[in-house]
Order: C-alpha cells, then structure tokens, then sequence
C-alpha cells in the first residue's frame, strides 16, 4: 500500500503523516506529494505552491500529480488535505452552512468541501481518495489536545499559541503518532475523528 | 537464474523475499539496506563455497564485517511482532525451481573474527522424489515392486551425489557472485587492493579487457559512442610502453587510450589509464563484464552511476539490459542516480525496480515497483522514471526533509 499527501503546508504534512502511521499505516508507505519534493530551491518561493489554491491547483487541470502518483500498480491512496477557516476568500464562490445553532455544521462543511474536491477532480479518483478536512485549520486538530469542540473554535492558531506553554507543535503532532497518543484527540474534534474513521475503513492490517 | 531470494536475520534484514528478474535495480534512501541484500548473497555465496567460513573470507567477498552480534538483526527490542533475539542467519535462494537453504551460526558472537558454523540443504526435485519412495517403500509388500523401488531409490540417491558436484545449477549460478563497488584508483591501476584476486573494486580491468576474444573486443569497441574523445584502447600485454614515458611507475594497468581528437602520428595520442577520465574506465568495466564470457553470469555492482553523466547513466542501462539477455547475465544493482531508472523497461518482466525501505521497525523491506499496463496510465502523457523519483512519486527518498 500507498498513500500520498496532498496538503496545503509541509506542517499539515507532517500532522496527517503521524495520523495515518497511529491508524496502522507503515511510516514507509506514505509519501508527501504537495507541498514537499515539487519545488527546488530556485523555485521554493513560489507564492502557490503551498497554499489552498496549491490544493485546488493539484486536482484541477490536468492533474499531474493524481496521474503520476496513480501510475503504479496496487493499492494506492491520496489523502487531500484542506482547511476551511480562508475558503470563503477564494477566488470562488462558496457558502459555508449556518454554523450558530447547527449541530450538523461540521459535518455538512466537511462534506460540502469534499463534494467540491471532487468538481474540481471531475469525480475521478474517488474510490482512492482520503480526505483530510480541517474545518477552521490543522492547528483545531493539534488544540483539542486542551480542550472539546475544537471545530467550533474561531481562531485555532492563536489559542494552540496561548495553550502551548512548555510544549512545542512538533511534541503535539509528536503525541499523534500512536493510536494511544492520538485517541483524546479525537474525542475532541469532529473533523479530525471522521478524517481517522475514513482511514480505519481501509481495514489495514500491516505486519 | 536466480529466482528468489529469502533473507531471514542477515543485518537489516528481518525477513525478507524478493522475486528476481534478469536485471535488478534497487533504489532507496541512504542506509535503507541495499547493500545488506547483495551481501546476503555473497553470505549465502561464501557458506556454500567455503569449507570454513570466517572474517576474512566475509571481508574478501566485500561483506562489512561487524562483531556477529551485529551481523544479525538487531531491531527485535522495538518489533512487537517478534520479540526474540535469533543468532541464526537463515539465506535461502531458488535456483531454476531447486531451493538451496543456508543457515549460519558464529561460533562465538562476541568476537568479530569469529568462524561460522554452518548447514546448508539443497531441496531439490531429486529430495522430494527420495523421500516420497521411501514411503512407498516401507508401505508395499510386493517384493517385485519394492525391489524396482529399491531401485529407482539408488539412482535417485546417486543424482542426489551429483548435486553435489561443480556442475550443480545451484553450484555453477552462485560460485562467482561478487559484489563490484568500483573505484577510480583501482581502475587505473594505482594503489594496493586486498581483494585484488576477483577485482571487486575494478583492479583487474586490463586483464579482463586482454582476455576479451577478438569478437567480444568489437562489441565493446562498439560502444566507443558513449565517450566523445575515444578512438581505441591498447593493452600493452608486455608492459612495454611504461619504458617509453607513457606513464609513470605508478599504475599497473597496462591499459591505454587513443584519442581521436589528438594528433596520431607517432602514437601522439596515447596515454595511459592513470590519465583517462574517470567515466570511461567504469564504462569499460560494467561493458566487459556484461560482455565477456569470463566473467560471472551473476554479480552485483552497487552503485553503478559513480562517476557517470546522468545521460549516459540511462544509456548505459539500457544497453546493460540488452546485453544481460544477449550473454545470460543475471544482475542485481544498486544506484543513487535517478538516470538510471530511464534505461529500465519496467513492462519487461526480466528487468525490474525495486524499492528497498525501513519499516517503523527499522526492518529493510523490499518492494518491486511496478506501473500498471500503458493503456490505464498513459492519459496521453508519459514520465520519466526518473521525475517520477525526484518529485517524489516513487518513494525511496528520505522522508525527514
């Protein structure tokens, strides 16, 4: 098995990396496609590449990155990594749903930006897809170490930075490694839990 | 051929088969294992020849030799799945439908020159039909049957001996495997090499271009393209042109260049292989030993690209894979170069990729990359095996930075 990580930060990267290895995943089977290993140093400042519209531009188009990752025989995956909290200042048009008095509302956006992954990928690839969705952003992920509902928190970055004292970020995502480590986590974040029961669903049973 | 390869406790390596072809190229980061595989071979080579098997023998096969506690696997501790520490080396390779198993123990596992203890079992088509004749023997009371069983049992037995013999096929495919890891210095003909007798850091390259028959020198002079300035080689059989001034008392090879681009009267344009580029000796070395019928029909070379343009890496792949089929060559390689890959056909079923990679474990686990049939992945587009690595698709790059 493979699994490849389209993601819109190298940090995502390395957070969603960590998840797939607590669900079982071989740290050997998973390869970071985008951001990482596209640029050189030359090109490292390339405004779009590791961004939100890096994402949308990967599935739009002729997707080169879906093709070459998907020429190899056996079970590949991509996981799609993409955060909510900027989508409404994209160059389109989105609605996220009503978020005050919406017990669904995490879950109606995580589904309404995967049904938009998949406009933008034409409904291809869909069996092999993972979708990483953070609603607000990876760091909801990393804060519901210290608190419930993450999702629901307006400015993740900004708390994760108050609530980190003498801890860093990399010995959060660190603590996400295992499953033992990252189970308080998900009882904490909506997104973060059905991003995981999407892996589980592979059933992977590696040796 | 070789057609498989069980390696169990050698190193790195937990336990691990690999399915081989006729040329196979293993890629991976940095102290993934690579060189652990082919030195399983050469393990595995070395019990099979040697009637006492110790450091220098391991040494002089190009197997790095460390205290045996270490040239067992030592990941156990971390491996929930197997926890046991095992002193045993298990190396089993299937030879044309014939396994022959290989299991080693070091006499004494503190000490790094310790000798290996070792039993090796063939099992054959000849083992199997023995066993299942005994059975039939000890259950059949006919005594005409059981004396033709009796019978077919001697001769059965007496196939088993020949086994034995030089002519084996598990024999003649394993007792020249070499690991070659070239080097300049040695390719000119400079300095003091150990392994000089099998000339596994390209010592020998004269004596193997000299022993070339007159057809099997045209062929390699056939590849004269590769290099812009060559016109001819010369081996100067009787040392002869060191007393002329054409080089210095440093080398011993006696292999010299003609250059076409330098004057040729007078012989202008020779100098000797201390003066060559680096390039055209390795080339000359990978060609001769694809192309002479001296040499083993099953070696190794790791890390082909040393020296090497990244086009003419890909170049010289895909005329090494040409000639591995044209003189029964089986070869197993190991590379950095992302140009190699570009000479490989991987839609023949001959010439295959592996990925060799560290587990969470820190097990090497080894992976044949296939791509799926041309019709599924073409999409009108095609990539080269070597974007396909350096962007990263492939795997086998370092996952950290």
């Amino acid at each position: 098995m493979r699994i490849g990580i389209i993601a819109e930060g190298t940090q995502d990267q390395k957070v969603i990396r960590n998840i797939l290895r607590a669900c079982n995943i071989d740290n050997s089977d998973i390869i970071d496609i985008k951001p990482s290993n596209q640029t050189d140093e030359t090109d490292k400042n390339n405004p779009t590449i590791g961004t939100f519209q890096g994402v949308k531009n990967a599935c739009e188009g002729k997707r080169p990155n879906f093709k070459k990752f998907f020429i190899f025989e056996g079970e590949n995956f991509m996981v799609i990594h993409l955060d909510t909290a900027e989508i409404e200042q994209q160059n389109f048009i989105f609605q996220k749903p009503t978020k005050t008095n919406n017990p669904d509302y995490c879950a109606k956006l995580r589904q309404d930006i995967i049904t938009l992954i998949n406009t933008w990928l034409e409904n291809n690839y869909v069996d092999n897809l993972l979708y990483a969705i953070a609603i607000e952003e990876t760091e909801a992920w990393l804060l519901a170490k210290f608190e419930n509902n993450t999702e629901d928190s307006a400015n993740p970055k900004a708390k994760l930075e108050y609530k980190m004292k003498s801890i860093t970020k990399a010995d959060i995502i660190d603590e996400m490694r295992k499953m033992k480590g990252l189970k308080p986590f998900l009882a904490n974040n909506e997104s973060l839990k059905a991003f995981v029961e999407s892996i589980q669903k592979l059933n992977i049973n590696q040796s | 051929m070789v057609e498989e390869i069980n390696i169990k406790n050698f190193k790195s390596i937990a336990n691990d088969t690999i399915s081989l072809g006729r040329v196979n190229v293993f890629i991976g980061e940095n102290g993934c294992g690579k060189s652990n595989i082919l030195e399983a071979i050469a393990f595995a080579n070395a019990l099979k020849k040697y009637s006492v098997v110790d450091a220098d023998i391991l040494y002089n096969n190009n197997i790095r030799v460390t205290k045996p506690t270490l040239m067992v696997n030592q990941f156990h501790e971390k491996d929930k799945n197997n926890k046991k520490e095992n002193h045993t080396i298990d190396i089993s390779l299937k030879i044309d439908n014939e396994t022959i198993y290989c299991v080693a123990t070091a006499e004494n596992k503190n000490d790094i020159e310790s000798n290996w203890s070792k039993n090796l079992k063939i099992s054959s088509k000849n083992n199997v039909l023995l066993e299942k004749l005994k059975e039939e023997y000890t259950q059949t009371n006919n005594p005409e049957v059981t004396k033709q069983i009796g019978e077919n049992i001697l001769e059965i037995i007496k196939n088993i001996e020949e086994e034995k013999d030089e002519n084996h096929i598990v024999t003649k495919n394993l007792k020249d495997f070499a690991i070659y890891t070239l080097n300049t210095q040695a390719l000119r003909g400079i300095g003091h090499f150990s392994h000089s007798q099998k000339g596994l850091f390209g010592e020998n390259l004269d004596t193997m271009m000299a022993n070339l028959s007159k057809k099997e020198t045209e062929k390699l002079k056939s590849y004269s393209y590769f290099i812009e300035w060559f016109e001819d080689f010369v081996i100067d059989t009787k040392d002869e042109l060191k007393t002329k001034g054409y080089k210095l008392n440093h080398s011993k090879s006696l292999l010299y260049f003609k250059d076409k681009f330098m004057p040729k009267k007078t012989l202008a344009n020779l100098f000797s292989s201390e003066n060559a580029n680096e390039g055209i000796l390795h080339i000359l070395f990978y060609l001769t030993m694809m192309i002479s019928t001296k040499t083993p029909n099953f070696f190794a070379i790791d890390n082909i690209e040393t020296s090497l343009n990244p086009h003419l890496c890909s170049e010289l792949m895909k005329e090494m894979c040409k000639l591995a089929k044209e003189n029964d060559k089986q070869i197993l390689i190991t590379t950095h170069n992302p140009a190699i890959l570009d000479g490989l056909n991987l839609f023949d079923d001959e010439i295959r990729l592996f990925e060799v990679k560290r587990n969470e474990y820190g097990h090497t686990k080894t992976k044949r990359i296939k791509l799926k049939p041309n019709e599924e992945n073409s999409f009108g587009e095609k990539y080269k095996l070597s974007e396909l690595w350096t962007r990263g698709f492939l795997g086998a790059i370092s996952n950290k930075f």
